[in-house]
């Protein structure tokens, strides 16, 4: 063994960890995503992610706002009589679901990757 | 010019193997998923098909629609169609024949239903719509829990005033059926035997505890969670894989409703005309959708041993999740258990 | 291609195939990813790349994993692609440090890397597993130890035998 071989090895061995801890810290947030229906077909799929981010789709009423943040998502403003699904506020499993019937919207989040579906 | 050409053939060969590997590889199909959710019989169902053809799918998801309507529209007990003759027709019409002609599909319904009377012991009792409707009553008031006298005095209808004619027709003697533990598994057994009769393999059907899967695309078996009856939040306790199989879970843990500190769920026992308490769930595994949803009513009110025995007998597999939590499987149950 | 070279390459290649199936009776190292294996078999193609060329070298690599594919992968099976695959970025890696400041071992490091690189890039495109791209970093560093070894052997080989 060289002296440029032990460069060869350091540098390699460096660069192997830092995208190990890229991949680490990255890798759990992409687990949660929730689905957004219109109509019964999926329109959006959204990553529940640790950040609040908002995202627009279009219901039978008008633009539904979603908001999701750590790990969770809501529904923030609708157009629709009562208001139910975005009083409803926030899921954040695969049990929950949030149903807008004025605005024919649907989300629910996504089973866990390794798990086709659950019979309940 | 002969040593040049030498030179480059080394390299040139194993390029076009790899030229060749890489082009197979991405001519191999992909998944290609289209997923649908319906609402129909009370329950929430999701399918999810993998088809190569977008046009296919979706004429397929159409059907599907219509199979799952077809079914909610005849076994429905409380509202009439007009011009169709379902369950709610043959307990309130005013005809004065003494016969009722009926949709070939609800008469298979209301056969198998009058078969696995037998079968169960007597605890799949379709006859029993009345005692289901006092409860209902209970259960949407929320005023408290029906005596068992009141539940007798219900019970007018027994099985054995079911009778099934000729030509698809039904003794007209207005029995107040109903057919919770047998619809959806017919409707879902239906959707599978038409998905494969159109050559769809790989499909996924989820219709709120009767699963049916096909062969999933990119793997040998699909994976299926078992819900565990005491998460709040919806954790399993137990995954199956598996092909080609219906998997179905009968509870009392999301249908209920509490008073004075006690839960009363939704599956009525024929023979006390209470819910029963032994089991918090049990979940079957057979190949047949109708068998796995009846079943599973059926394991759900037997006492364990004979639902294990029965269990025997029918050559299929089975979990039971007791009140003392105590988790028991069929002798050939870990089959489904391996990857 | 004179007699001797072509007997001294085809015991080479012999020698390599031998190794091969040798480390296909052990158990995989690699878990889940296929063709992940300890790669004894470029202790060979290290010597043949040191002693004769590059030529030399991509012909015995390639007429090894062919011949693998009919005894063990099977022919145009994904496993023979990963193996073709990894061999290939291997070989090439090390025809072109060949010439650098690097030791034997050190060549042999890069062959291991480039080894794994190769595969994991052929089984991303194969088997649509975009995922697979997490496991390269680990792959690459237990790539690096298993490279120091085999390029120790080797550079015993060539130091202490006649070729």
């Amino acid at each position: 063994m060289n002296k440029s071989d032990q460069k060869l090895a350091i540098i390699i061995s460096f660069i192997c960890i830092v995208f190990i801890l890229i991949f680490h810290f990255n890798k759990n947030e992409q687990e949660k995503v929730a689905l957004v229906y219109y109509k019964n077909e999926l329109v959006k799929t959204i990553p529940l992610l640790e950040e609040s981010q908002e995202y627009q789709v279009l219901g039978k009423n008008g633009i539904v706002t979603l908001e999701s943040k750590q790990g969770k998502i809501r529904v923030k403003q609708e157009n629709s009589p009562l208001h139910i699904c975005s009083r409803q506020g926030f899921i954040q499993n695969s049990t929950e679901i949030i149903v807008c019937l004025p605005n024919q919207i649907v989300i629910k989040i996504k089973e866990k990757d390794n798990i086709d579906t659950i019979v309940r | 010019m002969q040593k040049k050409i030498n030179k480059f053939i080394w390299l040139l060969i194993p390029i076009l193997l790899l030229m060749i590997g890489i082009l197979v590889g991405l001519t191999k199909q992909h998944s290609n998923i289209f997923e649908q959710n319906f609402f129909y019989m009370d329950t929430y169902i999701y399918v999810k098909l993998d088809e190569q053809d977008e046009n296919k799918a979706k004429k397929a998801l159409e059907k599907i629609d219509s199979i799952y309507q077809d079914y909610h529209i005849l076994a429905d007990r409380y509202q009439e169609y007009e011009g169709i003759h379902n369950i709610y027709t043959i307990h309130n019409n005013q005809e004065t024949d003494d016969t009722l002609p009926l949709d070939p599909r609800l008469y298979d319904m209301i056969q198998y239903g009058k078969d696995w009377y037998i079968k169960s012991n007597g605890k799949i009792d379709i006859s029993m719509g009345n005692v289901l409707d006092v409860w209902k009553r209970f259960r949407t008031n929320q005023s408290g829990i029906p005596t068992l006298e009141e539940l007798q005095v219900s019970n007018t209808s027994s099985i054995d005033d079911i009778i099934l004619l000729d030509n698809y027709k039904i003794q007209n003697n207005h029995v107040n059926i109903d057919l919770g533990a047998i619809a959806k598994g017919y409707a879902t057994e239906m959707v599978g035997q038409y998905l494969e009769s159109i050559g769809i393999k790989n499909y996924l059907i989820n219709a709120g505890g009767n699963v049916k899967i096909g062969i999933p695309r990119e793997k040998e078996k699909f994976s299926v969670g078992i819900e565990d009856p005491n998460s709040k939040t919806g954790d399993v306790f137990k995954v199956v894989y598996g092909k080609n199989i219906s998997i179905v879970t009968s509870g009392g843990y999301e249908r209920y409703y509490e008073f004075e500190g006690k839960k009363y769920h939704h599956i009525i026992d024929p023979d006390t005309l209470m819910p029963s308490s032994h089991l918090k769930s049990v979940t079957v595994i057979a190949e047949d959708s109708r068998l796995g949803d009846v079943l599973s009513t059926t394991l759900f009110l037997l006492p364990l041993d004979q639902g294990q025995m029965l269990v025997n007998q029918l050559g299929v597999e089975a979990i039971w999740y007791t009140a003392d939590n105590l988790i028991v499987t069929s002798k050939g149950f870990d089959a489904y258990e391996q990857k | 291609m004179e007699y001797q070279k072509l007997t001294r390459l085809s015991m080479f290649l012999a020698l390599s195939i031998l190794l091969s199936i040798l480390e296909s009776l052990l158990p995989m190292i690699g878990g889940h990813i296929p063709g992940m294996k300890l790669g004894i078999a470029n202790v060979i193609t290290i010597v043949v790349l040191l002693h004769y060329g590059y030529k030399e070298a991509f012909g015995i690599t390639i007429l090894r994993v062919l011949v693998m594919g009919i005894l063990r992968t099977g022919i145009f099976s994904t496993g023979f692609f990963l193996s073709l695959g990894g061999a290939l970025f291997s070989v090439s890696a090390m025809s072109i440090v060949k010439q650098s400041k690097l030791s034997i071992i050190g060549i042999s490091i890069v062959g291991a890397i480039f080894h794994s690189i190769g595969q994991i890039a052929v089984a991303t495109v194969l088997l649509h597993l975009p995922n697979l791209i997490y496991y390269l970093p680990w792959m690459i560093l237990l790539s690096m130890l298993t490279g120091g070894i085999i390029g120790y052997f080797a550079k015993q080989i060539i130091r202490n035998c006649k070729i």
